[in-house]
């Protein structure tokens, strides 16, 4: 004896399933109905130096090809990012500590 | 000589004044505030005396002034409301009987107030001074909009001095009464001014463009006035008819009668002052001030002719049976208003305003006899306890029978020239041609009878025969202060016929007929009659022809006066033959059931009163249901909306994070789409 | 013979949509916070594509940039994660409901 066919039991997978196909879908339809530019590769040049050269504020100084002369400066974030990591670090740590002391905070 | 006149207004701010001092400092007064009154009347009656013989004998007057504009109307389609004051004959002789009977009522209360050591006086004293700056200020009003105003706060008086002993259970229910039923009637006044505002764009009483003059070119051009599709003429008989309401309520004509008899549980003098002799003459003085504008309607004219006879004849078959003193005063000076309302729908112009005179006088001296006489038995008012008060009581007898046989109309005396005036008008103009004034007539006459017969059973009952109870035998006995207005009405009751001689006018000649010159304005100016005063009589004899049709027939009113005369003599004398015997018997218990009617007033109050709680109340009670129910349903509703749709929307946050990063990515999901749909991403 | 972008993009695509369904259905708060991270890669890897097809490096240190705060943020995230354990005796966040109506 069968029973009917039944669908996977997905209970509270559906919605966020449903979502989640929605989300792709609508990227998805997006990218390929848009147009780009012609492609460009990169050519055969230290693209880590580049990358370095940008952050410290200097992005043309690490070479004259286009690639370079193109990239922003990434300065101000580097000092940005310093200070949320910082703060991240030490975020972490005191509320680390805190549970360690006691509980009662 | 519009210096009198300036000064004039006086004559109505006096009481005024002593209102406000007995209000400030009654308490601390000698007499409570008597004399601030007495003070203020006396000053009005020799101002309006002296106003009156200078129109009289130097021919001052007429004079209108606009003394405040209060509202200021938009040029053109606004209206203006103004008060201001009108001195011509009709309201010169009014000032004089309104500030005379004023006058002798605060003397008179001296005596019945004061010597009695009733308590809360000043609050006497100042509804009296109030009262008596409404009444002149309605007399010498000189538009429609300020006599209402004062017609309103004479009301309110009455009131105040009905319901004067408010600690009982009768004066605070009598006084509501009284208020309430010419309340009724007032509503139809208001609703009527209205109306002459809006069709007329003023109610002035004089002036080339007074609302008198402009309805009568109305009717006359035949200029049609459509509102309601109806004619000019339906017009003017509708707002006549409104004004009339509130005429009614007031001199307490049928239907709206029922509160006068009531009335009478305020002091007498008040009953005296208020409810014989001025307000209740406020009804007939306003339909005589406007008799231009009732001269334009034979249907009005009709009707009024109609309800004024019957109700003479109505109230007067219910004094037949009352035992109180004050009761049957009450309901004779019903049926003698009765009879000026009749006058007036006769065409009888100045028989009206000199009935209104006598009885002023008779009334008011019936009054204050009828007071002394229930202070000399202390406080007992029903005849049946008195008696044999004729030899003990002399001066007031006296001055009391001289008041009865002028209610009676008994020659020579001041209530046989006038009422006999009026009848004889009245039959005038029904031989004339308007037929219908001779049931009105008829009614009139065959309450002749009845008022005689009632007026001398009233006479003997309290006077004559035997002393029935002990405080009969030995009477309290009254000062001069009370003897001094009785008197003084005595006198006039006797002579005041002289005024307007009308039954023997064949003999004395027209021009002897005092009062009829002076209301048609023989001894003033020029302009009285014309234009800008069209309020004369001979400017309304006019109209009642032009308009009502009113023609007299020739007629000598000799014949007519011997039958009015000979009716009244009847009268006497069965009251004579049933009530001389010096111990009565109570005859009038013989009718059997007709006296249970009589007594009951016809059922009139039950029939008022079931009219408001039977049929008022049950509408009021359904609009109360329907605004509670329905429209504070609406708002009720409104609100459980509201929190209904609350209640379910809060259970959207569980607490738990991945719904609410479900709803997030939802919502994102859908904007996303609307953007996309909306910015043509995909197509 | 390079790979068009919208390749990139699409993968780029699954990989963020694989993290939101991720979010949505996961219970254990460690597993919460793992998905999180795909969806932050997803975005670096959709960085990269451009950069590299537009020929511009931009694009590779802001994705620096991005790895690096997402790495603060897990060290936040844990820390909450401790203290959600203390408080609730446990890291399922469908038990920790007391902020509701």
């Amino acid at each position: 004896m069968t029973t009917r066919p039944k669908l996977i039991p997905m209970g509270r997978y559906l919605l966020p399933g449903l979502i989640a196909v929605g989300l792709f879908s609508i990227i998805t339809a997006t990218v390929l109905v848009g147009e780009f530019g012609t492609a460009e590769g990169f050519p055969d040049v230290s693209i880590v130096s580049g990358i370095g050269y940008a952050l410290i504020g200097e992005p043309a100084a690490a070479g004259s090809e286009a690639i370079f002369q193109n990239t922003e400066s990434f300065l101000v974030a580097l000092i940005l990012i310093a200070i949320a990591l910082d703060a991240a670090l030490d975020g972490a740590l005191m509320t680390a500590k805190r549970d360690e002391d006691g509980d009662n905070s | 000589m519009s210096e009198i006149f300036s000064t004039a207004p006086a004559i109505v701010l006096f009481p005024l004044a002593s209102f406000l001092i007995i209000l400030a400092f009654g308490k601390w007064m000698p007499l409570r505030g008597a004399l601030a009154g007495i003070v203020a009347t006396g000053f009005s009656l020799a101002v309006s005396i002296w106003v009156a013989l200078q129109m009289a004998l130097n021919g001052a007057g007429p004079y209108q002034e606009t003394l405040y504009e209060f509202i200021a109307g938009l040029e053109g389609e606004g209206v203006t409301l103004t008060f201001g004051v009108l001195f011509d004959p009709l309201s010169v002789l009014m000032l004089i009987i309104v500030s005379l009977i004023a006058f002798l009522v605060h003397v008179f209360s001296l005596g019945y107030m004061n010597d009695e050591g009733e308590t809360g006086l000043p609050r006497y004293y100042a509804s009296l001074s109030l009262f008596t700056f409404s009444m002149l200020a309605f007399v010498v009003s000189d538009n429609l909009l300020m006599a209402f105003v004062f017609f309103e706060l004479v009301g309110l008086c009455s009131y105040l001095l009905i319901g004067f002993w408010f600690r009982r259970d009768g004066p605070p229910s009598a006084a509501k009464k009284a208020f309430l039923v010419t309340r009724f009637g007032d509503y139809f006044f208001l609703v009527g001014v209205v109306a002459v505002f809006a069709v007329f764009g003023t109610t002035a009483y004089a002036g080339e463009n007074s609302f008198i003059n402009q309805a009568a070119d109305m009717v006359g051009d035949g200029t049609e006035y459509t509102f309601l599709n109806l004619s000019s003429q339906q017009v003017i008989d509708i707002t006549a008819l409104l004004i009339l309401g509130g005429a009614i309520g007031k001199s307490a004509q049928f239907p709206l009668h029922t509160w006068l008899p009531d009335a009478m549980e305020g002091p007498t003098p008040v009953s005296a002052l208020i409810h014989a002799a001025t307000m209740v003459a406020a009804g007939v003085y306003l339909v005589a001030r406007m008799y231009g504008f009732y001269a334009l309607s034979p249907n009005v004219l009709a009707i009024l002719a109609l309800l004024g006879g019957f109700t003479a004849l109505f109230a007067a078959t219910m004094a037949l049976v009352k035992q109180e003193l004050k009761q049957v005063l009450a309901y004779s000076t019903i049926s003698q208003y009765g009879y000026m309302m009749l006058a007036l729908g006769g065409g009888g112009y100045v028989a009206a305003v000199f009935h209104l005179t006598t009885h002023a006088i008779f009334k008011a001296l019936l009054f204050l006899g009828a007071g002394a006489v229930i202070i000399a038995m202390h406080h007992e008012e029903n005849m049946w306890e008195m008696g044999g008060l004729k030899d003990k009581m002399r001066v007031t007898y006296l001055t009391f029978l001289a008041g009865s046989l002028a209610l009676a109309g008994i020659f020579p005396f001041a209530g046989f020239w006038s009422k006999d005036e009026a009848l004889f008008e009245t039959l005038e103009h029904a031989l004339g041609g308007a037929d219908v004034l001779f049931v009105a007539y008829g009614f009139g006459l065959l309450a002749v009878i009845v008022t005689a017969f009632y007026t001398f059973r009233m006479v003997f009952l309290t006077f004559h025969g035997e002393p029935r109870t002990s405080h009969a035998e030995e009477p309290h006995s009254i000062g001069w202060n009370m003897k001094f207005p009785l008197v003084v009405l005595g006198i006039g009751s006797v002579v005041a016929g002289v005024l307007n001689m009308g039954v023997i006018k064949e003999f004395i000649g027209e021009r002897n007929l005092f009062l009829a010159e002076w209301l048609d304005g023989a001894t003033i100016g020029e302009e009285y009659g014309t234009e800008a005063f069209a309020l004369s009589y001979g400017h309304y004899g006019d109209l009642l022809s032009e308009y009502a049709g009113y023609e007299a027939a020739t007629l000598s009113p000799l014949g007519p006066g011997a039958i009015a005369l000979g009716l009244a003599v009847v009268g006497l004398g069965i009251a004579w033959y049933l009530y001389r015997a010096p111990e009565p018997e109570p005859h009038m218990t013989k009718l059997g059931g007709a006296r249970t009617v009589l007594m009951n007033n016809y059922y009139q109050d039950e029939l008022q009163v079931w009219l408001a709680t039977g049929v008022t109340l049950p509408i009021a009670r359904g609009a109360n249901t329907f605004d509670q129910g329905i429209i504070d349903g609406l708002v009720d509703a409104a609100g459980g909306v509201s929190m209904y749709a609350g209640e379910r929307f809060r259970k959207i946050q569980t607490g738990i994070v991945s719904n609410y990063a479900a709803l997030l990515t939802l919502g994102l999901l859908l904007l996303l789409v609307w953007l996309g749909i909306d910015g043509g991403w995909w197509f | 013979m390079s790979v068009p972008p919208e390749y990139y993009l699409i993968l780029s695509a699954a990989v963020f949509a694989i993290g939101v369904f991720g979010i949505l259905v996961r219970r254990n708060a460690l597993m919460f916070l793992m998905s999180v991270e795909l969806m932050v890669n997803a975005a670096n890897i959709n960085l990269i594509a451009f950069a590299f097809f537009y020929g511009n490096l931009t694009g590779q240190v802001f994705a620096m940039f991005v790895i690096a705060i997402a790495a603060a943020e897990v060290a936040i995230g844990i820390g909450i994660i401790l203290l959600l354990n203390r408080n609730f005796d446990g890291i399922d966040v469908t038990e920790a409901v007391t902020m509701r109506w």
